[in-house]
């Protein structure tokens, strides 16, 4: 959007919602705003903007930031490098590891703000090195640290040095508009979370050839010729379940034939790497459905991968918040769609709960209640299940499971709040409560599937569990145990969200009818009484 | 992207459309009132040209014409006439 037509938009706009965006840079932020505000009106939205002072990025970084305003960083190599920086001429000398440590802090500043918006403009750098080779390095690398981040990249042509020397403003005014455009998208992108389930078909993907007419001798899966492509996406597969992607496989076969091959020892994945191996002659939409319900996840948790375009489009169209992704037919084609894959499944850390998630999960199946039980039945599955809850006070030591459980957890969340360990810290550090619960049952351990969060001022600020667990009463039971503490919580900071709606059924069970977000007050001591036979299911052990 | 394929599509602008666009830009960055004749504006004698004014005239001018503006001319093109017989120039 050029500049005439900037003002246009803007003059014409009749005003929408309001977009709050702290536009970041360490340059001169100004000129973008009437192309911010024109991008944002030609998406209905009446952008307001605020800029840094000049060069106070650094300064920023080291602030909190403000939770209700979208900050979108344009970022320049000097940003991270101040060295680099084309106004301050090019250094008498450079310590390149010293560079790369303060590279890398400053790396550290922006991954901590995760709501944070990222472009990177790979402007030219001066020649700061004497080799021109190491100078070339050492842009890449900025480069590699940026992406790394999850930085959209900018075309390098955007970085205009006589802007930036003239005036402090890093882009030119032929790319002003573009760049304000990215920002704007940026902006309005929600961040994209996670899936958690792979659902991956296995006639010509997990290997080569159809198993029920070529038999196991004749499908491909090894390292090299026709069964490489098949041999790399097992791999791949096998990666992204150690890193907590559920694996699940639907096939039109017979169930002992597919699990025949996975028992064979040809494969590089195993039966146990799947969560679950689905063979039928159903849909597949409605495999994959019922296998939601089972895991107790939305549909927007999974990923279908299929070589086949009937199925690829029966489950689109039956299932369209799960993204269908088609293997590839040529080998050449491998790279862009395991890309694909790994943009929908990132991991950026991976921890011991993590790795163990499909055993977990199988568990989960296995403890499942069939659906048809209820009242008394279901009472005598529970039982059964010889269920212990270990509940730890993680007010002090290590809570990085729980502070992970709360910012992960999606369906039973009080109110979809994600905290930082250090915003958590300070509210522990003015008198609050940590509390993590860990699960065991016949089966053995789920690991810790519930977190709750309450303030110096006795109202629960986070409260999760794992999806994982649901049916097992666990969330009553924790409740009738916190109720009858000293201290008991008074009430729960709720708030709706487009996704937490069992947890809202959980609340109008506990405190009544929910109308509209707050403070929902707790009767404590009622609640501890009038669920005493949910805990009464459990062992209860503090740690 | 677009505007250089438009600008294949509907061939180069006129001296006319130039100069409407550079009036337009020069009054929409100085704030000058949309009935007032530019043609003979400097920035001298104008007290809304200042130096964060004239930046701003410069990537209004880059935007609008997608042109880069080297440091040197900037300097000089402190009135209506300089800028529009650079963009003649230029085309």
């Amino acid at each position: 959007m050029n500049f005439l037509e900037a003002r246009r938009v803007v003059s014409s706009f009749a005003g929408g919602p309001p977009l709050p965006l702290q536009f970041a840079l360490s340059g001169t932020g100004e000129p973008f705003e009437l192309y911010l505000r024109a991008a944002a009106a030609a998406r209905g939205r009446a952008a307001e903007v605020r800029f840094l002072p000049f060069n106070t990025l650094a300064q920023a970084l080291r602030r909190e930031p403000d939770p209700a305003v979208t900050e979108v960083f344009l970022l320049l190599p000097w940003d991270f490098a101040p060295e680099t920086d084309w106004r301050s001429g090019v250094p008498e000398a450079v310590d390149a590891e010293q560079v790369r440590l303060r590279a890398t802090e400053t790396a550290g500043l922006l991954a901590r703000r995760g709501s944070a918006r990222l472009l990177y403009l790979p402007a030219a750098l001066p020649p700061v090195l004497p080799d021109p080779a190491r100078n070339e390095a050492q842009a890449l690398w900025l480069l590699s640290l940026a992406v790394e981040l999850g930085a959209r990249t900018l075309p390098p042509e955007a970085f205009g040095l006589g802007a930036y020397l003239t005036s402090g403003c890093p882009v030119g005014g032929s790319w002003i508009g573009r760049v304000a455009e990215a920002a704007v998208e940026a902006a309005l992108t929600p961040r994209l979370e996670a899936r958690k389930v792979l659902v991956t078909d296995l006639d010509n993907v997990v290997w080569g050839g159809v198993l029920a007419e070529d038999g196991l001798d004749g499908i491909a899966c090894e390292p090299a010729g026709r069964g490489a492509r098949h041999f790399v996406y097992q791999s791949f597969l096998r990666r992204l379940q150690r890193e907590g992607t559920l694996l699940a496989a639907v096939s039109r076969n017979d169930p002992e034939v597919a699990l025949a091959a996975f028992r064979s020892g040809r494969l590089l994945l195993q039966e146990p790497d799947f969560v679950a191996i689905l063979a039928s002659y159903h849909a597949k939409s409605a495999q994959i459905r019922e296998l939601a319900e089972h895991l107790n996840l939305a549909p927007d948790a999974f990923v279908f991968v299929d070589d086949n375009p009937v199925e690829l489009a029966e489950v689109t169209l039956a299932l369209p918040a799960v993204p269908c992704v088609a293997f590839p037919q040529r080998d050449d084609d491998l790279a862009t769609f395991l890309a694909t894959l790994a943009g929908l499944f990132p991991h950026r850390t991976v921890t011991a709960e993590d790795r163990a998630r499909t055993d977990l999960y199988r568990r989960r199946l296995a403890g499942l209640a069939p659906s048809e039980l209820q009242g008394a039945d279901l009472t005598r599955f529970l039982e059964g299940l010889r269920m212990r809850l270990t509940i730890h006070d993680r007010t002090r030591g290590d809570r990085a499971r729980v502070v992970q459980l709360i910012d992960k957890t999606n369906q039973f969340n009080l109110n979809g709040r994600r905290y930082t360990d250090e915003d958590i810290g300070k509210i522990l550090n003015a008198g609050g409560r940590l509390f993590g619960v860990t699960l065991s049952d016949r089966t053995g351990s789920h690991g810790e599937i519930l977190a709750c969060l309450i303030g110096a001022d006795r109202v629960v600020q986070a409260l999760v569990m794992s999806c994982r667990v649901f049916q097992r009463r666990v969330e009553y039971a924790f409740l009738a145990w916190l109720g009858a503490q000293p201290n008991p919580p008074r009430a729960l900071a709720w708030a709706g969200t487009t996704r937490n709606a069992p947890l809202r059924e959980f609340l109008s069970d506990v405190a009544g009818p929910v109308n509209g977000d707050g403070v929902v007050p707790l009767d404590a001591a009622a609640v501890a009484a009038r669920y005493a036979a949910d805990l009464a299911l459990f062992a209860v052990s503090p740690a | 992207m677009n505007r250089d394929t438009d600008r294949l599509a509907n061939g180069p602008p006129t001296p006319a459309e130039v100069e409407a666009k550079l009036a337009a830009i020069v009054r929409a960055v100085l704030d000058l009132p949309s009935e007032m004749d530019v043609t003979g504006a400097e920035q001298a004698a104008i007290g809304t040209w200042d130096s964060l004014a004239h930046v701003s005239l410069m990537l209004a001018l880059e935007s609008e014409f997608g042109i880069s503006i080297d440091v040197t001319d900037q300097v000089r093109l402190t009135s209506y006439r300089a800028i529009r017989d650079c963009l003649t120039e230029r085309r």
